[in-house]
């Protein structure tokens, strides 16, 4: 009996070692480090709270009520009521969505059009690459906050869409150079070369030979950039820039701190919010920096 | 060297032009008029047209953007539709406040972070390392508004230290240092809410940049020669690990006038971000874009001052 269970756990290490891919090796690195996996936590209830606030709300958040303005807390609005009457916590936990989704989306789409161009600019080289890449410093000279408020100052109304292109039209420039540096360097590697020699397409070898060996990079930096766009989506809502009421959005809610009032005699109307929005930066950014010691395995970072 | 610097400024002319012709561009598909919602509805159609004149804005586009551009060039920025005053005027009065809180708050930065990094490089790993750390993550994810609403919440209201509006005490009749030291009581807030995010940032630089010099042969060099650690420190692990700072530096230099946007909005600081926050709320679109273009090539100038400062520091950079 001990000796056939032992001789399995041995098979199945041995069965581990041989099959254990590089990116499964990350993946258990991943694991183990603490800060990553509690803001891997952290950040899945978050997401967690947000997908199920239509159970969790004990009013509607979209709705004002002009009889119970600037409540206090109490048993039947937890966080007090704002002075339209809106309840606080409701639009707390429903706020998350408007960040989320507008992190993600913008984070794939700046992702998808920095792969395309990146690819391209490192791949083919010469010619095509510097004129990619001037057009890239170009954007780059733009102040980032600036070029948004330009953006959305064109039109009329903010919406979830728009918000998201402004960003990602923004935000590419970074992600290009990082993808052409890796494709660049890619490119010289013996195996592309060969891929190249047998006749094999370009957009194949693109994909099928350089890309998996680029991907971890790049989910490292997609995932610091939704930290960052998640920050600015809320920078932008505080501004009075975002989405419009009555959608609930952390930074709106946080801009009612800036009255002296609130700010001093109703801290929880700001300091939530604030306190919400600081905790899934920071876990996505934990994220980010796991993953990051995790598959760079050349790094010296620890 | 000369022959570089002329060939890099020459080279930022175009890049200006072409930054100019992306911002006119997308300015044109701005829907409705920039004059609506500036009159009432009852004004004259003659007036109306008269205006439009005055601002340019019956022209074709292109010729609309020569306009401009010819004014740009001469220093004439346009008339603001909202305050009716010159834009150069109106900016004149805010770029030093601007400058001022962001010279301040590169101060702090460096005051804080570099040392803070240097001590979590001695001592790697070590509990006081972690804890910097930490609280650079936290520094690092924290969004400059959230940051600013606590230092007022703290510092300005819960013990009164420091005002949290303003630049400076009006109509104080402060004069000479009295008016400079009111000047810096009130930027301490702001400029802190600034550099928040760059300590954390520079804090993890420094402490990388410091441990990599000190793993290099020319330290173990200096070790065995029988240098104490306090010299090696200094002469040799520092002055190399330092260097790359500099070029931070001039980036940071062309970010001192977009940098300050959402804190001069919290803390009511009159500079160039809050003008350029209220123009957009009222679609005043010469200051817009007078904003943008400046904004724009400060960020041109600083890569570009970074780049020479660069090459003045790393013999090791060719050019020509």
């Amino acid at each position: 009996m001990k000796v056939s269970v032992e001789l399995g756990n041995k098979k199945s290490l041995k069965k581990e070692e041989k099959h254990a891919s590089p990116f499964k090796l990350g993946f258990q690195r991943f694991l183990q480090n603490k800060m990553a996996f509690m803001g891997l936590v952290v950040l899945s209830i978050i997401v967690i709270l947000t997908i199920a606030s239509p159970w969790l709300i004990t009013h509607n958040p979209e709705l004002t009520d002009l009889t119970s303005q600037d409540l206090s807390p109490s048993s039947e609005h937890f966080l007090g009521t704002d002075s339209m009457g809106y309840d606080i916590y409701s639009r707390l936990v429903t706020g998350g969505r408007v960040s989320l989704v507008v992190g993600f989306c913008t984070m794939f789409f700046t992702v998808v059009i920095g792969i395309t161009f990146g690819a391209i600019a490192g791949y083919f080289g010469g010619k095509i690459d510097s004129l990619m890449m001037r057009f890239t410093d170009l954007m780059l000279n733009f102040p980032f906050l600036v070029f948004v408020l330009f953006l959305i100052s064109i039109f009329e109304k903010t919406t979830v869409p728009l918000l998201i292109t402004a960003l990602a039209l923004t935000s590419w420039p970074t992600t290009t150079r990082l993808v052409r540096g890796i494709f660049l360097s890619l490119r010289e590697m013996e195996y592309v070369q060969s891929a190249k020699a047998i006749g094999n397409k370009n957009f194949r070898i693109i994909f099928r030979h350089m890309m998996p060996n680029a991907i971890a990079p790049i989910i490292v930096n997609a995932t610091l950039l939704m930290a960052q766009m998640i920050s600015i989506e809320a920078a932008l809502s505080f501004l009075g820039f975002g989405i419009p009421d009555p959608t609930p959005a952390w930074g709106g809610m946080l801009n009612d701190g800036m009255d002296y009032t609130i700010m001093t005699e109703r801290p929880w109307q700001w300091i939530p919010a604030g306190v919400l929005i600081v905790l899934t930066v920071l876990s996505i950014n934990f994220i980010g920096d796991g993953l990051r010691d995790a598959f760079d395995t050349k790094s010296t970072r620890r | 060297m000369v022959k570089y610097i002329t060939r890099r400024l020459l080279g930022t002319i175009p890049m200006i032009v072409l930054i100019s012709i992306i911002l006119f561009t997308l300015l044109q598909l701005a829907p409705g008029d920039p004059l609506a919602g500036k009159l009432d509805q009852h004004a004259d159609a003659n007036y109306i047209a008269k205006l439009k004149e005055d601002f340019g804005l019956d022209k074709p586009p292109v010729e609309q953007f020569f306009f401009w551009a010819k004014n740009f060039v001469q220093g004439n920025f346009g008339v603001s539709f909202d305050k009716k005053v010159l834009v150069q005027d109106l900016l004149s009065e805010r770029i030093g406040k601007t400058v001022f809180l962001g010279i301040v708050s590169l101060i702090f930065t460096y005051m804080i972070a570099i040392p803070l990094g240097i001590l979590s490089a001695n001592k790697p790993y070590s509990k006081l390392d972690y804890t910097l750390t930490s609280a650079s993550f936290i520094g690092f994810s924290m969004p400059s508004f959230f940051a600013g609403l606590l230092l007022i919440y703290l510092f300005g209201f819960q013990l009164g230290w420091f005002p949290y509006s303003g630049s400076e005490t009006e109509a104080s009749g402060y004069e000479g240092l009295e008016y400079l030291m009111d000047r810096l009581h009130h930027v301490i807030l702001p400029a802190m809410t600034l550099a928040i995010i760059n300590i954390a940032q520079y804090n993890r630089y420094v402490r990388a940049s410091v441990l990599d010099a000190k793993a290099q042969d020319y330290t173990r060099t200096a070790r065995s020669k029988g240098l104490s650690e306090s010299k090696v420190l200094r002469k040799h692990v520092l002055r190399n690990a330092l260097i790359p700072l500099v070029t931070l530096f001039g980036i940071d230099l062309g970010l001192l006038l977009s940098g300050a946007i959402i804190t001069e909005t919290i803390f009511g600081f009159p500079g160039v971000g809050q003008l350029y926050i209220q123009s957009i709320t009222t679609r005043d679109y010469p200051v817009v874009m007078a904003i943008t273009m400046m904004t724009s090539m400060a960020v041109l100038i600083g890569n570009l001052i970074a780049d020479i400062l660069y090459a003045f520091v790393d013999p090791r950079i060719k050019y020509d």
